[in-house]
């Protein structure tokens, strides 16, 4: 299988402080990868650097064996790489289903589908699909207005509507009960089946061990542990982070 | 060459008050304050009522318009500018009005030509054949110890301390007890002051004049922009680079083209830098 | 009738209930028209306004008060346009008499140095004087919002002042005379009020569609807006472009009409003037800062005997409003037009 991701050696400084140190790893293709890590890790710049917010001082990131790193975001989000943040950020003003449309207007959507139709049907269909109903009120309300778990959703489905190869999920778990969660986590199964890459970064294995292929576990920094979920639960010096010492 | 290098400091001197005070408030209180050429123009203007018109000595005629213009900028900070905080446009508007108020205001009271001031002492220094005027020895030595007070203000008391948490990390700085409130009004009027000085200082030989708001604003923005908004130690940078090279236009080129220099350094640094040349990484702030 | 009067004895309070209009259904466009009532309730408030405006100069026949309603018309065309930079896009302009001043300069230029004829040096004028404008605003696309602001309020007092460092070609402090105006007043009038009506259209055409809510995107939430792989700068810039059009136009407009331009044309007070009617029109609906034009310059002329304070009520009025209203009149109108009161009884 080709690797549709291959981070090499990334390093990141803020100021005197190494967010990301010489971190590298692969994914492939149709894999549910999962960064987990405490607070402070660099999860969070990890992905920002995949998806261009920021570029790292060394290293490089390589999708589908194109260059990326420093690449604009936008560019990057137009070669295939979506995202979703870890603090739900919708435009606020715009009614929900306004919201989608943003990412339809993007140029990519014309070259990879050749579809003109009606993006305000297009938007209902994804929205439905990550779970609002048809004739929900939701759609039709300020995005701002939204409660949290469906904050989330619309994030996905703003995500997904750029008809992504790769998605990024910045904690999507974070701030939903675990119904929420579990109504979601056949929705990931569903698009990884569908041919998408997921990369999820969480706080727990415990949370992605259900649906990771594979987990990356970050300390300060630094990626300590790789493999699938069961080996990083048992890993010694992955529980050492966890449960305290050092 | 000399005549340039007195010019060119003296204004410097004067645009790095002007500055320091708009980019103080920029980074504590997060406000674009637009009214800032009007605080100038009000110091200019208070110093000619107190001083010429009311006949009352020099140097408390002097405290007298930093005071009022201290006053008259908390004033507009509690009536209006507190209803809006956090609405980034709706601040700058307010200024704006606020600016425009104040003008028309002088304009009614004072006229609208300039009005002089004669210089606070006679005579000059002859530097290297030149002779300098005393008032302009008098800005250089009354900016140095303003910028010197308002380093160890910044630096070693606690109301510093407070202004520069809150300029680093505005909840952060809340959670630890720092009065936003309070730290943006003596920020305010600190940056009042500021100008108040360069406006008092630079009357006798700019005139008080109501362009001399705009002027004041228009460098005033210019350089806080080329120096990194929110830097103190670039505006003081980006002031001289400013004075000396409006300094240097208006002698061999021409004095009309005196303005636009402002905006041909602004368009080059948002081109080539767009933080400024002091500015801090706007990395950490992308992060989510 | 009876009855409700008797049981008005035991009402304890009485609540103004706020309903929907009869003739809206549930979305905004969808209508149920049931009688002449609800057509006069659809129709009225669309058709009224534009044919007051065209049937203005028969109702009225002094010119003195059509050359009010020009000065209307070129603050409308002008508001409008700021709204949607400021309103929709975000990008708060200090200075939209930049693209005035260009627009008037260009076309002046063309006309009377270089004798092109009135329906080529407006035209090219006006996409001259818009290219330039976005021209120098547009390195500060690339940062915040603020920047942009800073340096819109910078560039209009920077060409009051350069205009006279090239005194050969702009004419220094007398400006330009003597460009060909072939019209009369009247006819003016007209062009206006056509332009105005276009300008409406077109710009509400732009601000609703697929452009326009991208546009109000990055105006929310930027990076949300780069992650969805667009390019905010481009749209920046082209909304830029678009707003600069209207507001050249209306500069080019006016030169010819005065056959005249000066440094006046970039004065603060134009851009004062244009923020403060969008504010009192209501900012983000197009439409308002048109509504709020027309009744600032119709105050203002009525108020002619407060000479030079025009800028001072500008000021009063946009503190008042920013304290106390900031919705603007439009969207108190569309409120008080969507909902009817009636008085629902508690027991």
């Amino acid at each position: 299988m080709s690797k549709i991701l291959r981070v090499e050696n990334v390093t990141k400084r803020f100021g005197g402080i190494i967010a990301v140190k010489n971190v590298s790893f692969e994914v492939d293709e149709k894999e549910i990868v999962a960064i987990v890590g405490p607070n402070g890790a660099g999860k969070t710049t990890l992905l920002n650097i995949i998806n261009g917010f920021v570029k790292p001082d060394e290293g490089r990131i390589y999708f589908r064996d194109r260059d990326i790193t420093g690449l604009p975001p936008y560019k990057i989000a137009q070669l295939g790489i979506s995202r979703t943040f870890q603090t739900p950020r919708p435009i606020h003003r715009l009614r929900t289903v306004f919201n989608i449309i943003v990412p339809l207007v993007s140029p990519r959507i014309k070259r990879t589908t050749g579809w003109f139709g009606d993006e305000l049907v297009r938007a209902i269909d994804i929205l439905e699909e990550v779970g609002f109903e048809r004739d929900s009120e939701y759609l039709w309300k300020p995005a701002g207005l939204l409660p949290h778990g469906y904050l989330r959703r619309v994030e996905l489905a703003r995500a997904l509507a750029l008809r992504p190869e790769l998605i990024l999920l910045d904690e999507l778990f974070s701030g939903l009960s675990s119904p929420e969660v579990r109504s979601i986590i056949p929705l990931l199964l569903k698009l990884r089946d569908r041919g998408l890459t997921l990369i999820m970064v969480e706080h727990r294995v415990k949370d992605v061990s259900e649906i990771a292929d594979r987990v990356i576990v970050l300390h300060k920094g630094e990626k300590i542990e790789e493999g699938d979920p069961e080996t990083v639960l048992k890993s010694e010096r992955v529980l050492r982070v966890y449960l305290g010492g050092r | 060459m000399l005549p340039i290098l007195i010019y060119g400091t003296t204004l410097g001197f004067t645009l790095a008050l002007i500055a320091i005070g708009l980019s103080l408030v920029f980074g504590v209180a997060r406000i674009i304050n637009f009214a800032h050429g009007a605080f100038f123009a009000i110091a200019s203007y208070t110093l000619y009522l107190f001083f010429i018109t009311l006949n009352i000595p020099l140097p408390v005629s002097m405290i007298l318009a930093l005071i009022s213009t201290a006053t008259i900028s908390v004033v507009m900070y509690i009536i209006s500018l507190s209803r809006v905080r956090g609405m980034e446009l709706n601040e700058m508007i307010i200024t704006l009005a606020f600016t425009i108020i104040v003008i028309e205001l002088l304009r009614i009271y004072f006229g609208p030509s300039p009005l002089g001031v004669p210089s606070f002492m006679k005579g000059g220094i002859t530097i290297a054949g030149y002779v300098v005027d005393m008032q302009r020895i008098f800005i250089v030595v009354i900016s140095i110890a303003t910028l010197a007070a308002l380093a160890f203000l910044v630096k070693k008391t606690r109301i510093g301390i407070g202004m520069r948490a809150l300029a680093q990390d505005e909840d952060a700085a809340m959670l630890i007890g720092v009065n936003r409130e309070k730290m943006c009004i003596i920020s305010l009027a600190i940056s009042a002051i500021l100008a108040g000085i360069a406006g008092v200082s630079v009357t006798p030989i700019m005139t008080a004049s109501l362009e001399g708001a705009w002027y004041a604003l228009l460098n005033g923005i210019a350089i806080v922009i080329l120096g990194g908004l929110g830097s103190l130690v670039g505006s003081l940078i980006a002031a001289f680079i400013i004075g000396y090279a409006e300094i240097i236009i208006a002698t061999y080129v021409s004095s009309h083209l005196k303005s636009i220099v402002a905006l041909i350094f602004i368009i080059v640094i948002l081109i080539l830098r767009p933080s400024g040349i002091m500015g801090r990484h706007h990395e950490i702030e992308e992060r989510v | 009738m009876k009855s409700r009067k008797e049981s008005n004895k035991n009402i304890r309070t009485i609540r103004k209930e706020r309903l929907d209009r009869g003739a809206r259904a549930r979305s905004k466009d969808l209508y149920v028209l049931m009688s002449y009532e609800d057509i006069a309730y659809v129709i009225l408030p669309r058709v009224l306004p534009p044919l007051i405006l065209l049937a203005f100069p028969f109702i009225v026949r002094d010119t003195y008060w059509h050359m009010v309603f020009f000065l209307a018309g070129y603050y409308a065309v002008a508001s409008m346009s700021w709204d949607l930079l400021g309103g929709f896009t975000g990008l708060v302009s200090f200075g939209h008499s930049l693209f005035i001043g260009f627009g008037g300069y260009f076309t002046a230029i063309l006309n009377v140095w270089y004798g092109v004829p009135i329906w080529l040096s407006i035209p090219i004028g006006t996409l001259a004087g818009a290219a330039m404008g976005t021209l120098i605003f547009a390195p500060c696309l690339r940062t915040k919002g603020v920047y942009f602001s800073l340096v819109s309020l910078v560039a209009p007092l920077v060409m009051v002042g350069s205009i006279l460092a090239f005194a050969e070609i702009t004419g220094g402090e007398e400006g330009i005379y003597g460009l060909e105006n072939p019209l009369t007043e009247l006819q003016w009038y007209y062009i206006m009020a056509g332009l105005v009506l276009l300008t409406f259209l077109i710009l509400r055409k732009i601000a609703y569609s697929n452009f326009g809510l991208v546009l109000q995107a990055i105006r929310d939430n930027e990076p949300s807006v780069k992650v969805s792989g667009i390019n905010p700068v481009r749209y920046k810039v082209t909304a830029l472009f678009i707003s600069g059009l209207f507001a050249s136009l209306v500069g080019s407009l006016q030169a010819h009409k005065l056959s005249f331009v000066g440094p006046s044309y970039f004065y603060l007070s134009i851009s004062v003037g244009i923020i403060t009617m969008s504010v009192l029109g209501g900012v983000a609906t197009i439409i308002g800062p048109a509504i709020g034009a027309y009744i600032l310059t119709i105050l203002t002329e009525w108020l002619r005997w407060l000479g030079g304070l025009r800028m001072l009520l500008y000021g009063v009025i946009l503190l008042i409003l920013l304290n106390f209203k900031p919705e603007g009149i439009y969207r108190y109108l569309e409120r008080t037009y969507q909902t009817f009161e009636r008085q629902v009884v508690e027991e």
